[in-house]
C-alpha cells in the first residue's frame, strides 16, 4: 500500500533539519519532559495533501510571520510512503500525521520539492 | 537574531508555570503560562526567532478577560500585543536556560517580530488545550465578576452598619 506524504523542507534537500526529528536534533532539550512529548518529538510532521500542508503553513505564518520560513522550511516536498517507511500516526482533522521513520531512511533522495511556500 | 531595544532584566518578575500549548508544530509555537504565585496572571509565550544556540520568545501578559477574548476570536494575537504597553523577550538556550531577558516597549518591537493581522485563534488548527482553556474561562470569568460584585456590596453594607454604630 502506498500513500502520498507532504512535508515542509528547507531550500536544499540535504539540509539535516529536513528529515531529522526534533528530538534527535537536541535530546538534551527533552530532559525531564513528559514521555508523550518526547515520543511526539521523535517523529516527522507530514500532511496527506499539498493543500493541507499549505493551510497549516499559513496558520504558522499568520502567527509567527516570516520566521516560519526559518523554523519550518521554504518548500513543500512529497514522496509516496509505504508500509516499510516506519510507523505513522492516524490522520487528524487537518490532514496531519506523524511519521516515525526507520533509522536508515532515504527520504532525502525520495522526497521531491513540488511547491515554494 | 535582531538587536532588541529595551531594558535588560536579570530575571523575570513572575514565576512561570507552563500549563499547556495552544499551537504546536514539532515543538511549541504558542504556549500558555501563569504566574505560579498568582495564577490569575496569564502569559502567552510566542516563538519569535532563533539562532544556532537560542530560541527567542515574545512574552505577553494578559488578564483572564483578554485571554478569553483571544480564544473567542474577538481579538487577534497582533491586537493583544499592540494593546500591551510592553512585552518581554526571552532568549532560551538548548537547555531552556535564559540567556537574555528584555523588557521592550510595544512601539520598539521589530516589525518582523509582530504576529500577522490574521493571527486569530483557529480552533481546528490549535491544540485541544486551547478550546478547553476557553471553556474554563467562559464559566470562571462571570463567576469571578459576580463574586467581586457580591463582595463589594457586602463591604458597602458593612460600612453602613459601622457608620450607624
Amino acid at each position: 500500500m502506498k500513500a502520498p506524504a507532504f512535508r515542509w523542507v528547507f531550500d536544499h534537500m540535504n539540509d539535516t533539519r529536513n528529515f531529522l526529528p526534533v528530538y534527535f536534533q537536541n535530546p538534551q532539550r527533552f530532559l525531564g519532559k513528559r514521555e508523550a512529548e518526547i515520543c511526539l518529538a521523535m517523529g516527522l510532521s507530514m500532511f496527506d495533501s499539498l493543500e493541507n500542508a499549505e493551510i497549516r503553513f499559513q496558520v504558522m505564518f499568520d502567527n509567527i510571520g516570516k520566521a516560519a520560513y526559518q523554523r519550518f522550511g521554504t518548500k513543500i516536498a512529497t514522496a509516496e510512503l509505504t508500509e516499510s517507511d516506519g510507523v505513522c500516526s492516524l490522520l487528524d482533522a487537518n490532514g496531519h500525521f506523524t511519521n516515525y521513520p526507520l533509522e536508515n531512511h532515504d527520504y532525502e533522495t525520495r522526497f521531491v520539492p513540488v511547491q515554494q511556500l | 537574531m535582531k538587536q532588541l531595544k529595551g531594558i535588560s532584566l536579570s530575571q523575570l518578575d513572575f514565576t512561570p508555570e507552563h500549563l499547556g500549548d495552544l499551537l504546536y508544530q514539532e515543538g511549541p509555537v504558542l504556549a500558555h503560562f501563569v504566574n505560579m504565585d498568582n495564577p490569575a496572571k496569564h502569559y502567552l509565550y510566542r516563538w519569535t526567532d532563533m539562532d544556532d544556540t537560542s530560541n527567542r520568545w515574545l512574552v505577553i501578559k494578559l488578564s483572564e478577560k483578554q485571554l478569553f477574548e483571544y480564544l473567542s476570536r474577538q481579538t487577534s494575537l497582533l491586537q493583544l500585543v499592540q494593546s500591551a504597553s510592553f512585552v518581554y523577550f526571552l532568549d532560551l538556550d538548548g537547555d531552556l536556560q535564559a540567556k537574555q531577558i528584555s523588557l521592550t516597549a510595544v512601539a520598539d518591537i521589530p516589525v518582523d517580530y509582530l504576529p500577522g493581522s490574521n493571527s486569530y485563534f483557529e480552533e481546528k488548527q490549535f491544540e485541544s488545550y486551547a478550546a478547553e482553556l476557553r471553556n474554563r474561562l467562559k464559566y470562571k470569568i462571570p463567576f469571578d465578576l459576580a463574586l467581586q460584585k457580591a463582595l463589594g456590596e457586602l463591604l458597602k453594607e458593612y460600612g453602613k452598619v459601622e457608620a450607624a454604630v
